[in-house]
């Protein structure tokens, strides 16, 4: 029984609906939702259907997602993930810190690859107050981004094998991370949860050894893909695991709002960098890889695919570094360069000024970029002021997570768990 | 090529309602995408328009939020003092997305406006990814979309008391013998 009651909410007084956790959902069928089920699964289900929490602490989950199962054997009747066990109220702080106080937040959305949800954000500052960002500071930028996404599909090469029982591609991949932590480090003085990019530029140059280090990096890059790609793709074990298991047809995955490799893997050639451009992506060379069967199997070739153009970027920003400033000369929003604050009395009060004062015009913007896990974007609505009326983001990760139910449903357990690492998502971009 | 802004707005204008206006007239489009402020009545079909038969198709539902408008130091219940040139204390707003090659532009902006009591009408059968997005914006403005299969809190637990991203709720939160006060509503099955 579904206990469900109206009531009057006190603050406010308007109509709530609160329902009861979905613990007992479907505890007990009556015999036409058991007929019905049978049919749509295609074989007769029991009278006594077993509840189970998969998580909040599986290890499978990625983080701390809860999945409610109502299980008849092993068969999935129903799945119910139930998120919000990571939510900080990343949204509500955004109204109350400065808008440069608010980009180290955003690291901790995707903590996995962190200087995407930066660039994001400081995009959407720069939107809507008119920034010009230098060509070098872009080009720095798509550097770390594309780093970033090969460090973000790095996990999901590593891990979801390592769910399914692959273990040793968990080590391969996190070697090949280990590398990017250095470079990362390296640039950015941190190895995780960097909060190197700026508004209107990027915290630093890069230094000349690190340039070094990332063209080694991506020479090898792609050898080593296809390294991983003989470890996998041509595995049985792999292939089965994956093989026609959580397919979502192109409307499907439209409907459901899925962007980045999983409406790619659905055979749609549908990238924010492409058809969009930000960051002078238009002025890089490189494929969007899509799938035909919209499968796991098909997410992971275009993710491995991904590996490689993101490889191929970083190779043609390197050696094309443009030369000039890593920040823009715009005194109103950008603060100035550290040294010249220490000598000079106009730019510290500039500084002074950017720091207590800067007010972001009024008006709205909505920017979107092309992160590891799909679209992120970054609703603002600001007011004449120092911080944000309200801040949106557009987490990729909670959509994917609410692919979920959609996929499960009819399957079995041991594919749930190729289905989870298929998807590809971070609790701290969903939760917020 | 493409649709402007202004374009965009004249075309649902005929075919979808006269009744949508500019959006911009509230709030300035810093990002130059179209904003159509529709009133409630007309929402699913000019998500269906924009969906099916618009010239580009903006297939993908992409954002789905609110915003509250009041002004924050009026927070006794009552006497809800709004934004200069706000319509209700609510706009939800949809940002919805082209999908592949084609034309510009590349999102296109919803707002609808709603007061506390009153509902919104639920997209969910015509985006079944909706779902989530709606329950969070329920969860955090409580806001209710008449329609929706299953709306209940997604981020805050069941029982919570208040809703967060309203600006009269205190940053600090609140006390937290008050916030579960409606937890004795939620009963396990007999």
């Amino acid at each position: 029984m579904v206990t469900t009651k109206i009531l009057e909410v006190e603050m406010g007084k308007e109509l709530g609906k609160q329902g009861v956790s979905p613990l007992h959902r479907l505890l007990e069928l009556n015999s036409d939702e058991r007929e019905r089920l049978s049919q749509e699964f295609g074989q007769e289900l029991h009278e006594d259907l077993m509840t189970v929490n998969m998580g909040p602490q599986h290890p499978s989950t990625h983080g701390v997602l809860r999945i409610v199962l109502t299980l008849d054997g092993e068969l999935i009747v129903d799945a119910e993930p139930v998120i919000g066990y990571l939510h900080r109220g990343k949204e509500k702080m955004a109204e109350t810190l400065r808008f440069f106080q608010y980009i180290p937040h955003t690291d901790r959305l995707d903590y996995l690859a962190p200087q995407i949800n930066n660039v994001a954000f400081c995009q959407t500052i720069e939107k809507a107050a008119g920034i010009e960002v230098p060509p070098r500071a872009q080009a720095i930028r798509v550097i770390l981004m594309e780093l970033m996404r090969i460090m973000g599909h790095l996990i999901y090469v590593g891990t979801t094998p390592l769910d399914i029982g692959a273990a040793s591609m968990f080590f391969f991949a996190f070697r090949e991370r280990e590398d990017l932590y250095d470079i990362v480090d390296s640039i950015t003085g941190q190895r995780m949860n960097n909060s190197y990019i700026r508004i209107g530029g990027v915290g630093n140059e890069i230094p000349e050894p690190t340039v070094k280090a990332i063209t080694d990096f991506v020479d090898t890059f792609p050898a080593k893909v296809d390294n991983f790609e003989k470890l996998l793709t041509g595995n049985k074990i792999w292939w089965d695991r994956n093989r026609d298991i959580g397919v979502l047809s192109a409307d499907e995955a439209m409907g459901l709002s899925l962007t980045g490799p999983i409406l790619r893997g659905c055979g749609i050639e549908h990238d924010v960098r492409k058809l969009a451009p930000y960051s002078g992506y238009e002025n890089y060379d490189f494929d969007i890889p899509v799938g035909g069967v919209g499968d796991c199997f098909d997410r992971y070739l275009v993710r491995m695919e991904e590996l490689r153009q993101s490889a191929r970027i970083v190779s043609q920003a390197i050696r094309n570094l443009p030369k000039g400033d890593i920040y823009a000369e715009d005194r109103r929003f950008v603060l100035p360069p550290k040294e010249k604050v220490f000598s000079s009395m106009e730019e510290l009060i500039f500084q002074f000024e950017v720091v207590a004062n800067m007010k972001v015009p009024r008006g709205e913007v909505y920017s979107a970029i092309e992160a590891t896990k799909g679209e992120l974007g970054f609703y603002l609505v600001s007011d004449d002021g120092p911080r944000a009326h309200r801040l949106h983001v557009r987490s990729p990760s909670l959509l994917n997570i609410q692919a979920l139910k959609t996929l499960a449903r009819g399957r079995y357990i041991s594919d749930l768990v190729a289905i989870i690492g298929s998807l590809d998502f971070v609790m701290g971009e969903c939760d917020r | 090529m493409g649709l402007s802004p202004t374009d965009l707005l004249a075309l649902v204008k005929e075919r979808v309602s006269s009744k949508i206006s500019d959006g911009t007239d509230y709030l300035r489009a810093a990002d130059g995408t179209a904003s159509l402020d529709c009133p409630k009545e007309h929402l699913l079909s000019l998500l269906r328009y924009l969906r099916d038969d618009c010239e580009p198709r903006f297939r993908l539902l992409t954002s789905l939020t609110a915003t509250d408008e009041s002004l924050p130091q009026s927070s006794s219940p009552g006497s809800l003092s709004l934004r200069p040139g706000a319509k209700a204390r609510f706009r939800v707003v949809y940002h919805m997305e082209r999908v592949g090659e084609g034309n510009r532009p590349f999102h296109v902006r919803i707002i609808v406006w709603t007061g506390q009591k009153n509902q919104v009408p639920s997209c969910v059968s015509l985006f079944p990814g909706a779902d989530w997005l709606e329950r969070e914006v329920f969860d955090m403005f409580g806001i209710v979309f008449d329609g929706h299969p299953d709306l209940k809190r997604i981020l805050m637990p069941d029982g919570y008391n208040g809703f967060p991203l309203r600006k009269d709720f205190p940053l600090r939160g609140k006390d937290p013998s008050k916030l579960y006060r409606e937890w004795n509503l939620l009963r396990l099955p007999d």
